[in-house]
């Protein structure tokens, strides 16, 4: 199964190198085709195969709906559920569930007090982390269903773990790095926020401080390049925050599937726990990271 | 962008995500997390209250145990005195009650004592006038009959028999 999946995928670089010659194929066409060629993959072989990508199972006008939207859907709702039954049986005197939603909350602030050290910043940025936190674990468990994988449709898989798609964790990391740079204009202010990027302050500092610490000449050019710098360490962010999660995912997913073609039964268990505690894992990284970020973007650069 | 198209990078599906995750945010934060926050922050004050009332309550309770117990205390202190003065009271209404009868008993006694040595004195007069006029009786007789030896003894004998 793994050596086809290589296989597979180098089969798809083959076809995008092809394409990328040709130049003239717009980008829909080159993931139809892709997705194309993944079914006819699949009608080869019975076993369903992971690609990197999520295949679309149907084409709404231009829009492909692939099994991973339609997994993040079904999370969406799920999440809409549970938030009305929490909403439902909100009462004073708390039931046990009710009890046990406020244990998570609580404990959740009390671990984002740990980064902020500030109660009132954690209670801010809570509904942001927390919901990351949320919509990450139910997409990263939804994937993990056993049998979810073998519900098909013209010979795609409706189902496949939403966070298994670099779309969704490119999505959630590009959410999360704005979000924090946006915070963290509200709270340090658009020109303190600029000077950590495009450090001008510095700058001006020169002619200033020049005749106090003629050292300045040297430091502060140097502060400003570390300040452009400060501009890639953001787009790097996205990527890692991006990367790692699809990639523990998505090789959970094939770790799975590879297992369950070997031995059917029974030895999978074991990597079925270790995937469930990954799915924790990982959204728990995301959601801290997301919060280190809007707390590095939220304390002013000025010591 | 070789690396967009291998992995399927579809802005479109991006956007998707993002609207599937800010619905997340707006449902989680709107209908679970605020009313749940706002219920806790409600019953940490209601609590915080009722324990600052507990000890409100719990200092009143002791003054006012404080304040019954010195009451009680002073109640007894004045029963005490009270139950004293009554004591000694009593004791001196006997005393002079006592007193009283005694002096009349001994009014009383003074006066019967009187009373006997008076009806004494008369009832020994009496018997004097009445042994006198007795003898002067017997010895009229004994003058005017004669004495004989048995008549003598006769006599003698009628007269202490009439004088018993």
């Amino acid at each position: 199964m793994n050596a086809e999946a290589t296989n597979h995928s180098d089969q798809q670089n083959s076809h995008i190198m092809d394409s990328s010659e040709n130049g003239e194929t717009t980008e829909h066409e080159t993931t139809h085709e892709l997705g194309h060629a993944a079914e006819s993959h699949d009608e080869e072989h019975a076993e369903h195969e992971h690609t990197l990508f999520a295949e679309p199972v149907f084409h709404v006008g231009e829009f492909n709906i692939t099994n991973s939207l339609l997994t993040s859907w079904l999370a969406v709702f799920l999440i809409i559920i549970l938030s009305f039954v929490i909403r439902a049986k909100n009462s004073r005197l708390p039931s046990k569930f009710q009890s046990f939603i406020e244990l998570v909350i609580n404990g959740a602030l009390d671990m984002m007090d740990l980064v902020t050290g500030d109660r009132e910043k954690s209670k801010k940025v809570f509904p942001i982390v927390f919901s990351i936190f949320i919509f990450i674990l139910i997409n990263n468990w939804l994937g993990l269903i056993p049998g979810i994988g073998s519900l098909t449709y013209n010979g795609t898989a409706i189902f496949r773990g939403g966070t298994a798609d670099l779309n969704t964790t490119l999505a959630l990391g590009l959410f999360s790095v704005v979000a924090a740079n946006v915070f963290g204009v509200m709270i340090v202010g658009g020109w303190n926020y600029l000077n950590k990027f495009v450090n001008i302050k510095a700058l001006l500092d020169i002619p200033k401080k020049i005749t106090k610490e003629p050292t300045i000449v040297l430091v502060n050019p140097i502060n400003f390049f570390v300040g452009l710098i400060e501009i890639v360490s953001e787009v790097a962010k996205v990527a890692s925050l991006s990367f790692r999660l699809f990639g523990n995912v998505f090789a959970g997913e094939v770790l799975i599937a590879s297992i369950t073609a070997l031995v059917a039964y029974l030895v999978p268990l074991p990597f079925m726990f270790l995937e469930i505690i990954v799915g924790i894992v990982q959204a728990l990284i995301f959601a801290v990271l997301t919060l280190v970020y809007f707390t590095i973007a939220s304390t002013s650069h000025d010591h | 962008m070789e690396i967009l198209e291998l992995f399927g990078i579809d802005w479109k599906l991006m956007l998707a995500q993002l609207i599937n995750f800010a619905i997340v945010v707006l449902v989680l934060w709107k209908f679970a997390v605020k009313p749940l926050t706002e219920t806790m922050d409600k019953r940490n004050k209601e609590i915080e209250q009722g324990l600052f009332d507990a000890e409100k309550a719990k200092e009143k309770l002791e003054k006012v145990e404080e304040e019954v117990k010195e009451q009680l205390q002073e109640t007894k202190r004045e029963a005490a005195v009270i139950l004293d003065k009554a004591r000694q009271q009593s004791e001196e209404n006997k005393q002079a009650s006592v007193g009283k009868t005694k002096e009349e008993v001994e009014a009383l006694i003074k006066k019967a004592k009187i009373q006997i040595e008076s009806e004494k004195d008369s009832m020994v007069a009496e018997v004097k006038s009445e042994v006198a006029k007795m003898i002067v009786t017997a010895l009229e007789k004994i003058l005017s009959e004669g004495l004989s030896k048995d008549l003598d003894k006769k006599y003698i004998d009628k007269v202490l028999k009439d004088l018993k």
